[in-house]
């Protein structure tokens, strides 16, 4: 009973996607769910936006090695990011009670400028269909997630910087 | 059990009765004997409490309920000094775990008439008083007797077993015969200061414990689902055992049990001393 | 139950997909993951002869949204459950469903779903899929927004406990006010004020518990039935400081957990941060004292638990360090945590050329004073005083430095104090004194390409005495890594157990896509929670894992 209820699902499920496969590919959006900023304010992720400019969102905690060197990475060089292409950063931390706290004061003390945002109980991870962190979107001017990508290697940071300058010049065109 | 009650008996007395205790009253017995089974090791620090539990319950219910400890798993293998360098470990205690998933899932745990198998038959200490309650209030649907013939010279035991089927069953139903030694003195890992020595108790008593089948891990089929047995019928064994040298043949007991090989549930079991 | 609703979803996705004209603006998104280990036995480190030979953890999900409506479901597929996984997984199935409808003001969400009251000191349902967490509710949960500052919650349900359901119901409610956006003089205040209060109670019917004798007749609990359990918390902020405060209390709640005693439960926890560009300073205490809370009253271990209390201490992912963590004693302890991350500026003196970090933290847990009551109350304890017995103290320090375009170490030193006897119940061991020291360094070849380098070492007279361990990882970004490392225990008395736990690994990834194959022995470890301990066992042999999101 279990596997035909399984295979029937999948069956509806991919007929479903074929369905909305319309002529041009259809894009997600951002889901809709709480978040809190570090001074404590709630937001609501559907709302993220960089005035009309293509923006990041990264899925990191303290306690993930990788997350904590890729961000570090692109500090060196997200001033010039900025410069070029104006793009911002939503680094999202999904640590929980333990280390939640510790975010803002090891933020502020490794001199990190990103908008970080608190996930506090994988929310916003889950509704994003993130399995394992660190895992990087990047969101276009009119909020579609338009390339994602995850785990992070020294120099994987050119990658990224190469994918928004697409964006932004796929967004002239 | 003395040791404990007089902790509790000079200080507030006004605290045992209704508030936060209440004597334990047993409901009129159907005939039922319960198995219950502790599996433990020598090394298992937190199974003393488990196995207090186990007796505290074995004196409320005497021969209603029939105890044994197996000793199985990780906690249970022996080291190669002492004080744990003796093994207490079954051939057929560890099919058991292994079968049952017990140890891995930790120790101390239990089942209670190998009811709930599967998914919940994994009992832990605090869980074993209501299901014994709940299973000792079922009529029994077979009676097992059992009578017995021991020569201490030769340690040769023969057993005979009578099973009566009180109700008409079409099952796939074993018999199983186990041999437990009850106040083995050895050592034991405990953490409770409320039962012994913190670390290791030298000589703490081990009850009932689980030394061998006279029948196989699994037992001897007595019936099997192509056959309505009618009520009425009774069906007699004969199994014989010779009792290893090392064991205390004056503190041995056989242990009989009917189950039901398509679930693993027990529906009656019996209890026997040799000596 | 589970058939009926996912029939039911199944029946509606046409319905009210082609009533609303037809299936634009649907998405179906989802992502999966495959753990898969092939064991060898090994005498030598301890690893059981596995007779399936290799074991499976898989698990989909699938999610579908459409405007203001979602609904998703996870399968999930043990075949069997791999060693260090609960064998009570064993088995396939859907083990999460859920529809939900969201608004501005208004969410509700029916069937599965997780839920976290302030910092979960009273209520958490949460997923860890990799240490087989998972305490999901099965019920309805409403939230809601009244107006600008206010958000109220709502919940009823019950949890998960492997492929079915605990004894108990869960009820709970939490309110959060934003003071800054109720109160019209406070709307540009420089301080931020935030206020929260929860309350959850839990009803599980009574049963029989032999408490044991006294006089020669056997006595058992009279147990409480619905458990009651209140929190409050501040949030305060203002520029540079920020104060949290949060305080928990439990009704009596005799468990398997805190050995059937009649009192009530209290936890606190208090952080404060100062922070400022290039540095940041965190305290944080906690006291907790008999705040097991699960919906199974006869449940030892990590299923159940309504509630979540957090260790104080720092996760250490290196692996050396990683070997004595601390987990939070439910029944009761006292902790203090203080962080300060710090960097030296560019151009200082021990700057450097890009600026140096410097991360220094302690952290310490303590029992709580008890006074025996020898009677069902348990004991006596005064709130703030600590009791005399150490359980935890871990002090680190951790520099990071970039000497240039290509080289970049950090280096980390730390003093570890570890109960054994508390933390593990392995009564009378001594307590383990460690010292590690870490250097961790990469070398970029070029843009792309990297060599990383990790050096371990423990020094410790007690239980396994001391270890080495050495890394190299070798990465090229985005998609490569290939890494081979050696953990070795050469310090250990026993000549038989100085044992060489090797082991490479390789991974691919791409997009959302990502591999990893890797080979060689795992130490075995000890998971002890609540009064029952589990061996992880030793292994050997290959291990592979794939996830993905679409």
């Amino acid at each position: 009973m279990k596997k035909i209820m399984f295979t029937l699902t999948i069956l509806l499920l991919s007929g479903f996607v074929t369905f909305t496969q319309t002529p041009e590919k259809k894009l997600s959006k951002l889901p809709s769910v709480k978040v809190k900023t570090l001074d404590g304010k709630t937001i609501n992720t559907a709302e993220l936006s960089n005035d009309g400019k293509p923006f990041i969102i990264s899925f990191w905690a303290l306690w993930c090695k990788p997350c904590v060197k890729e961000l570090t990475a692109i500090a060196e060089v997200y001033e010039e990011w900025q410069k070029e292409t104006g793009v911002k950063i939503y680094a999202v931390s999904i640590d929980d009670a333990r280390s939640s706290s510790r975010v803002k004061p090891t933020v502020d003390g490794n001199n990190w400028t990103y908008d970080v945002l608190l996930d506090a109980n994988s929310e916003f991870k889950r509704a994003m269909n993130v399995n394992q962190i660190p895992h990087m979107f990047i969101v276009n001017g009119k909020g579609e997630i338009v390339w994602q990508h995850t785990s992070f290697a020294d120099g994987g940071e050119l990658e990224v910087i190469e994918e928004v300058r697409k964006v932004l010049a796929s967004s002239k065109n | 059990m003395l040791v404990v009650g007089s902790g509790f008996l000079n200080t507030s007395c006004d605290k045992m009765d209704g508030r936060y205790l209440t004597p334990f009253k047993q409901s009129e017995w159907t005939g039922r004997r319960v198995l219950l089974e502790d599996y433990t090791g020598q090394k298992c620090p937190n199974c003393p409490a488990g196995a207090k539990i186990a007796k505290d319950l074995k004196d409320l219910y005497g021969e209603k309920l029939i105890v044994v400890s197996i000793h199985a798993g990780w906690f249970a293998k022996p080291d190669n000094n002492p004080p744990f360098n003796t093994d207490y470990r079954t051939v057929a205690g560890t099919e058991y775990d292994d079968y049952f998933g017990i140890g891995l899932v930790g120790n101390p745990n239990g089942m209670v008439n190998r009811t709930g198998w599967k998914g919940s038959h994994i009992l832990s200490p605090n869980a074993w008083t209501s299901k014994i309650v709940s299973e000792m209030n079922k009529a029994p649907q077979v009676e097992v007797e059992i009578a017995k013939d021991y020569t201490a010279a030769t340690r040769n035991l023969s057993i005979d077993v009578k099973t009566t089927f009180k109700t008409t069953l079409q099952k796939n139903l074993k018999l199983l015969v186990w041999i437990t030694e009850d106040s083995i003195v050895s050592p034991q890992q405990n953490n409770d200061p409320n039962i012994g020595t913190v670390g290791v108790i030298q000589d703490y008593v081990h009850r009932h414990m689980l030394r061998g089948t006279a029948n196989s891990t699994w037992g001897t089929l007595i019936a099997n689902t192509s056959v309505a047995v009618p009520k009425g019928t009774v069906k007699n064994n004969n199994f014989t055992y010779s009792l290893p040298a090392n064991w205390k043949d004056s503190n041995c007991y056989i242990v009989v049990f009917v189950y039901d090989d398509q679930n693993k549930e027990v529906f009656q079991a019996n209890e026997l001393k040799i000596k | 139950m589970n058939r009926k609703i996912l029939i039911l979803i199944i029946a509606l996705f046409p319905g009210c997909l082609f009533a609303q004209g037809f299936l634009e603006g649907g998405k179906v998104t989802g992502n999966f993951q495959l753990d898969a280990q092939y064991y060898n036995k090994d005498s030598l480190i301890g690893a059981p002869d596995v007779p399936e030979k290799m074991l499976l953890n898989g698990f989909a999900n699938i999610l579908y949204t459409q405007g203001n409506f979602s609904a998703g479901v996870r399968y999930e597929s043990y075949q069997n459950p791999m060693l260090g996984f609960d064998k009570r997984y064993k088995g396939s199935g859907f083990a999460y469903r859920f529809a939900s409808y969201t608004n501005d003001q208004f969410e509700i969400t029916v069937g599965n779903f997780y839920e976290q009251f302030g910092s979960g000191l009273i209520l958490r349902s949460y997923e860890e899929r990799n240490l087989g967490l998972d305490n999901a509710f099965d019920g309805i949960r409403v939230r809601y927004n009244p107006f600008q500052g206010v958000t109220v919650k709502g919940l009823i349900g019950e949890q998960r406990y492997f492929w079915e359901k605990g004894p108990g119901i869960v009820r709970g409610a939490d309110a959060e006010f934003q003071l800054n956006d109720l109160i019209g003089a406070m709307e540009d205040s420089k301080t931020r004020i935030s206020l929260g209060a929860s309350m959850v109670s839990k009803y599980q019917a009574t049963e029989d518990i032999i408490f044991g004798y006294i006089d020669t007749v056997g006595y058992k609990y009279v147990l409480p039935e619905n458990v009651a359990a209140f929190a409050g918390r501040i949030g305060l902020n203002r520029g540079n400081f920020g104060l949290n405060v949060e305080y928990a209390h439990k009704s009596k709640d005799p468990n398997a957990d805190n050995s059937f005693v009649y009192r009530d439960g209290q936890a606190l926890l208090l952080t404060a941060t100062y922070s400022q560009k290039g540095l940041g300073i965190y305290l944080s205490a906690k006291r907790i004292d008999n705040m097991a809370f699960k919906s199974k009253r006869t449940e030892k271990g990590n299923m159940l638990n309504i509630n979540y209390l957090p260790a104080l201490t720092k996760q250490h992912t290196y692996s050396l360090a990683a070997i004595y963590p601390y987990a939070t004693q439910p029944n009761g302890e006292m902790a203090l945590q203080g962080e300060i991350v710090y960097t030296i500026p560019k151009g200082k003196l021990l700057g450097g050329k890009y600026g140096t970090e410097v991360k220094l933290n302690f952290s310490r847990a303590n029992s709580i004073d008890k006074t025996n009551l020898n009677d069902t109350t348990g004991y006596e304890s005064s709130f703030f005083k600590p009791g005399d017995e150490l359980y935890f103290q871990d002090i680190n320090v951790e520099i990071a430095k970039k000497f240039s375009k290509k080289l970049k170490a950090t280096c980390t030193y730390i003093n570890l104090i570890y109960n054994q006897s508390v933390i593990e119940g392995h009564p009378n061991e001594p307590d383990v004194k460690a010292n590690i020291a870490i250097a961790d360094v990469t070398w970029k070849f070029t843009d792309k390409k990297a060599l990383r380098t990790e050096i371990q070492h423990l020094w410790t007279k007690e239980d396994d005495k001391n270890w080495v361990m050495g890394l190299l990882e070798y990465s090229i970004a985005p998609a490569w890594f290939f890494s081979v490392s050696d953990m070795y225990n050469y310090g250990n008395d026993v000549k038989d157990k100085q044992i060489h736990y090797m082991n490479i690994a390789a991974g691919y990834s791409r997009g959302t896509n990502r591999i990893q194959l890797s080979y060689g022995k795992q130490r075995e470890g000890i998971i002890c929670v609540g009064g029952v301990c589990r061996q992880v066992p030793a292994s050997n042999g290959f291990s592979l894992s794939i996830t993905s999101s679409f």
